[in-house]
């Protein structure tokens, strides 16, 4: 079990619901300080909601959470956390600069401070040249790019991000994915809402699913993908089916799919690879490739959002 | 955290709603209007004075004069404060509300500041703006009637510019209550009624002292209750001009020329500015965003 300490955020069965419909319920989640979390579900599942708890906007229903060591809901820990919301507006009439300098205030830093922490936050996200520039004038990609500066400012230990990619290019994702690596390098914790999973599996060190308001899946990102060892093996001229099959059968292993010209095998473990291989040659087979088949995060995420996998998610 | 810090964070939102103010031109779109207002009414006001006081080679009687430049303040008075009202209104109708459609505000309030400094700098900001807005227009009435017609206006003008400056304060609090509550449109349309409600509140009060009705006076009073412009803007005259040079009883009412309320009427147009901003900022903190 981990130290409580090392939690930047525990909740205790947390659950909102709006009037009769449910917005996250009983969620219970342990988030380790220094990780990049990755915090997954279909539209509506509700990671907004559970984000909107965690800084404050919302009122839990009931459950409890802490959020760096403090009650959830206490403003005292918002000074160390930073946040990007997913519509990610900003006060369009003022510059960067202006901006930050009325978070800093907020954050009860010193106009040196501030000026520094401006300069790091807006070069680590490539605006540095754009400090004067009205808001209104920065394209959705910038003022995603401003969003994370300002969440980014005063070194927050706890960095929230409601889908901070949306409004980016290829090329304005790989740049966050680097700079997310870096500031986790730096200590920082990243609570990431995503629905981009090739992203969340980049970056990820645990990953949690939730679906319908319900936690459906969480775990380190290498416990979730290892799953059963599955082989395809194609054979350059057809095989009969029913021998691939009785061979596939004899090293203990199941058939997933079997055709004349492939064979696809769930087996006990890995070592019962080169088995197989070798009874299907000696048996005439004409291997030609032997292919592992990876679980992916995507067939993760199908399969536990998946219709028949759905908790009951209405209430009473 | 002590007050220190929420002082300064209260300081910290009023300086930004002064400055979005300043930025989306609310202000300078005031200050053309109203100097166009002066300019119209201290030309005006001008011919007036030179026709008042050339009509007979004598000049007119000086109680006629000084009854004529009275009346004169009074009717560049009113279109002033009502103009200062509405502005109250539209500069704040969607102080947080137009935020919260917007998204601005969450970004904000994900910061260390509770919900109720971020109201209260809101209405600071916003009622220092308007304080200034009021000052200048109405104090460049009052001062342009003293110059041109020579207006009778008592040596209490200090304080009756400042019942005329706190008179749209109130209104001010209410659309900032609302503001937490209602979408900006439906606000706007609400504090504009509820300036009508203190308007005609004044109206029947005057129209209730001139027929002896009590109840029609009593109805007045619960219309000033409910909203205590109209009744700031009576007292205000009362400070600023000579009790035997208003219209009284008679003259064009809901312009503050009936009755005169009391120092009471002060204290509790006060007391209603504290109380609806600390309900904006405890609605405001309990709601779900």
């Amino acid at each position: 079990m981990t130290q409580t300490s090392d939690l930047v955020i525990r909740t205790e069965d947390l659950t909102k619901y709006y009037g009769r419909s449910v917005g996250c319920e009983k969620i219970c989640l342990r988030v380790r300080r220094g990780h990049i979390f990755g915090f997954l579900g279909p539209n509506g599942a509700g990671k907004s909601t559970f984000i909107k708890m965690m800084v404050g906007l919302h009122q839990p229903t009931s459950g409890t959470g802490e959020l760096l060591g403090r009650r959830l809901g206490d403003f005292r820990s918002r000074r160390r956390v930073g946040f990007l919301p997913e519509n990610f507006r900003y006060q369009e009439w003022l510059t960067p600069r202006e901006l930050l300098r009325f978070h800093g205030g907020v954050l009860a830093m010193e106009a040196p401070a501030i000026a520094a922490a401006t300069t790091r936050a807006l070069a680590g996200v490539g605006l540095a040249d754009h400090a004067d520039v009205k808001l209104r004038d920065f394209s959705k990609g910038m003022q995603q790019r401003f969003g994370l500066a300002c969440a980014l400012l005063g070194e927050p230990e706890l960095l929230f991000l409601d889908e901070p990619t949306s409004a980016l290019d290829p090329l304005g994702r790989a740049e966050v994915r680097r700079l997310l690596l870096d500031v986790r390098e730096r200590g920082t914790t990243v609570f990431l809402n995503s629905h981009l999973l090739g992203e969340v599996e980049q970056v990820c060190d645990e990953v949690a699913v939730i679906d319908h308001g319900q936690l459906v899946a969480s775990g380190t990102l290498s416990e979730l993908l290892a799953g059963p060892c599955e082989v395809a093996i194609s054979f350059a001229e057809p095989v009969d089916p029913a021998l691939a099959e009785r061979i596939v059968a004899g090293v203990g292993a199941r058939v997933l799919e079997s055709r004349p010209t492939m064979v696809a095998a769930g087996l006990p473990a890995e070592d019962a690879i080169p088995e197989l291989v070798a009874q299907l040659v000696a048996a005439g087979a004409r291997v030609c490739s032997v292919e592992r088949r990876h679980r992916t995060l995507e067939s993760l995420f199908l399969e536990v959002t998946a219709e028949d996998a759905k908790p009951e998610a209405r209430r009473g | 955290m002590g007050s220190g810090g929420a002082t300064r964070r209260v300081l910290l939102v009023a300086g930004l709603t002064l400055r979005e103010a300043m930025r989306r031109k609310v202000v300078l779109a005031a200050l053309l209007m109203s100097a166009g207002f002066l300019g119209i009414y201290g030309f005006a006001i001008h011919v007036g004075a030179s026709a008042i006081w050339s009509a007979a080679p004598g000049g007119l009687a000086e109680m006629t004069g000084r009854l004529v430049a009275a009346q004169l303040v009074y009717i560049g008075l009113f279109p002033a404060s009502f103009l200062v009202a509405l502005t109250a209104v539209f500069a704040s109708a969607g102080t947080v509300s137009s935020e919260l459609d917007s998204g601005v505000i969450y970004a904000v309030l994900a910061r260390p500041i509770r919900r109720g400094e971020l109201v209260l700098g809101k209405f600071l900001g916003l009622a220092t703006m308007l304080a200034a807005y009021a000052a200048a227009f109405d104090g460049g009435v009052i001062a342009l009637a003293r110059w041109q017609v020579r207006a009778p206006i008592l040596s209490s003008w200090a304080a009756g510019l400042a019942l005329l400056v706190l008179e749209s304060v109130p209104l001010l609090a209410l659309s900032v209550l609302g503001s937490t509550r209602l979408p900006t449109l439906a606000n706007g349309v609400m504090c504009t009624a509820a300036y009508g409600i203190a308007f005609i509140g004044g109206l029947i009060e005057a129209v209730g002292a001139v027929l002896g009705n009590a109840t029609m006076g009593n109805i007045g009073i619960v219309a000033s209750l409910l909203m205590p412009l109209d009744a700031l803007h009576r007292k205000a005259l009362s400070l600023l001009l000579p009790q035997g040079l208003l219209f009284q009883n008679g003259g064009p009412p809901g312009m503050g020329g009936s009755s005169v309320p009391s120092v009471w009427m002060v204290v509790y147009a006060a007391l209603y500015i504290v109380a609806l901003v600390a309900l904006a900022a405890r609605t405001f903190a309990r709601r779900d965003l």
